[in-house]
């Protein structure tokens, strides 16, 4: 899972405590999604069970945990970067099941979902786009994935208004 | 407060009857950016003319600020349309033998505002739409995204409460209508205007406070 390549990479930049992993992670996903510490700490255990963090002694002032990377972690937050990913790059979300179950399913059900998509993803959309007036200009690499998620929702409205026209032609004319 | 109820229009061409708005149901609150959003001939413009009282309508209750539409005479209409409305339309609609200045000027005329405090009214505002070195230019011999900018500050000229948009960036390319869009946004919530923009495109009607849809003359 990707959670604890996003904390090898907070890591090769400096050494960090459980809490700031969060609170950095929290940051690079723009706060769309949010780990709760149960998450971190189960990733922190992972990551130290397969030698990719160790943790560091605690010195003597400060007796809080903090985590380093190690050298096979370097090497596998490498792979991952550069590994293509399994899988479909598209039919991963949600949405695809629900629509790949809907061929099954009847016309108005169909219909409902869409326009009930439609209206999430538009509202989504918005929200996004407010998100992106208010970053400012130079954090280039926040604005890009903004951009994305933007440009993705975009392809998925413009697919459902499609959609709408095509499935209500087909119940007006088996009405 | 914009608010209507039930609205219906029905045009009378050469080729029959057309049902342009079935049921127009919608509230526009003071300050806020609304985006209508819907396909080519779902009465997306009947419906932004109807609410800046250019055209009439059939059937249905439009009241602005409290008070009912119906019985306005043609001149109350006249007068309501040009002091609570200001019009963006999708081709600038400048007038070719005015400069900028001139065209943003124009609807100063009616206000029967002394001509000598014309350029303390408009300058702020062509700078605003960063085109005050452009004053002196024709509208011939400027882009289409500053055309749009000319019209806008035209359109706020007559510091209007309600700022009407029909496909304000449907003749620019992305880029201008990026420009032109996050201009109307800012001014919008600086000034406090009401909004309200029509579009066929997501990505301009995300910049609104609110999306709403029509489709086959009816406001989903
Ligand atoms: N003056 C008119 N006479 C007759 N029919 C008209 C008139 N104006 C508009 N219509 C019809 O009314 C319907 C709604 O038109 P409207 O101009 O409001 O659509 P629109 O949503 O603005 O479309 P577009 O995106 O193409 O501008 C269309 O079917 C159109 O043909
Ligand atoms: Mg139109």
């Amino acid at each position: 899972m990707s959670v604890q390549h996003i904390f090898l990479a907070l890591l090769t930049e400096s050494d960090l405590h459980g809490y700031d992993l969060k609170q950095r992670y929290d940051q690079l996903m723009l706060h769309e999604t949010e780990l709760n510490f149960g998450q971190v700490y189960s990733t922190l255990l992972r990551l130290k069970r397969d030698g990719l963090i160790v943790l560091n002694k605690p010195d003597e002032e400060d007796d809080k945990k903090t985590y380093a990377i190690t050298e096979r972690g370097r090497q596998e937050l490498q792979n991952w970067l550069l590994s293509p990913g399994k899988g479909s790059l598209v039919m991963c979300d949600s949405f695809s099941y629900k629509l790949a179950a809907m061929q099954i399913l009847d016309t108005s059900m169909f219909l409902r979902i869409v326009k009930e998509y439609r209206k999430q993803m538009m509202e989504e959309m918005r929200r996004l786009t407010q998100k992106k007036l208010g970053t400012p200009k130079g954090q280039t690499g926040a604005l890009l994935l903004l951009d994305r998620s933007i440009l993705k929702l975009e392809a998925d409205i413009v697919w459902t208004g499609k959609c709408l026209e095509q499935l209500e032609k087909e119940e007006a004319e088996n009405a | 407060m914009l608010e209507l109820k039930h609205i219906q229009k029905t045009y009378q061409g050469s080729a029959g009857k057309t049902e342009a708005l079935r049921d127009a149901t919608l509230r526009v609150k003071d300050g806020e950016f609304m985006a209508i959003m819907g396909k080519s001939g779902c009465g997306k413009s009947t419906l932004l003319n109807i609410i800046g009282c250019m055209d009439r309508y059939d059937g249905g209750e439009y009241r602005i600020d409290g008070s009912d539409t119906k019985d306005l005479k043609r001149k109350e209409q006249a007068v309501l349309r040009r002091e609570k409305f200001g019009f963006v339309f999708q081709s600038f609609h400048l007038l070719p033998e005015y400069d900028v200045f001139h065209n943003v000027a124009l609807p100063l005329k009616y206000k029967k505002i002394p001509k000598k405090k014309y350029r303390d009214i408009v300058l702020p505002l062509l700078e605003e739409l960063g085109i005050a070195h452009l004053e002196k230019r024709m509208p011939g011999e400027l882009s289409g995204g500053e055309q749009q900018r000319t019209a806008i500050a035209r359109s706020l000229v007559n510091d209007p409460g309600v700022l009407l948009a029909d496909e304000p960036t449907g003749n620019l390319d992305s880029e201008n209508g990026e420009t032109v869009i996050e201009l109307l946004t800012t001014l919008q919530k600086r000034l406090c205007k009401t909004l309200i923009l029509v579009t066929h495109d997501i990505k301009i009607a995300s910049y609104a406070d609110r999306i709403v849809e029509i489709r086959d003359g009816r406001v989903l």
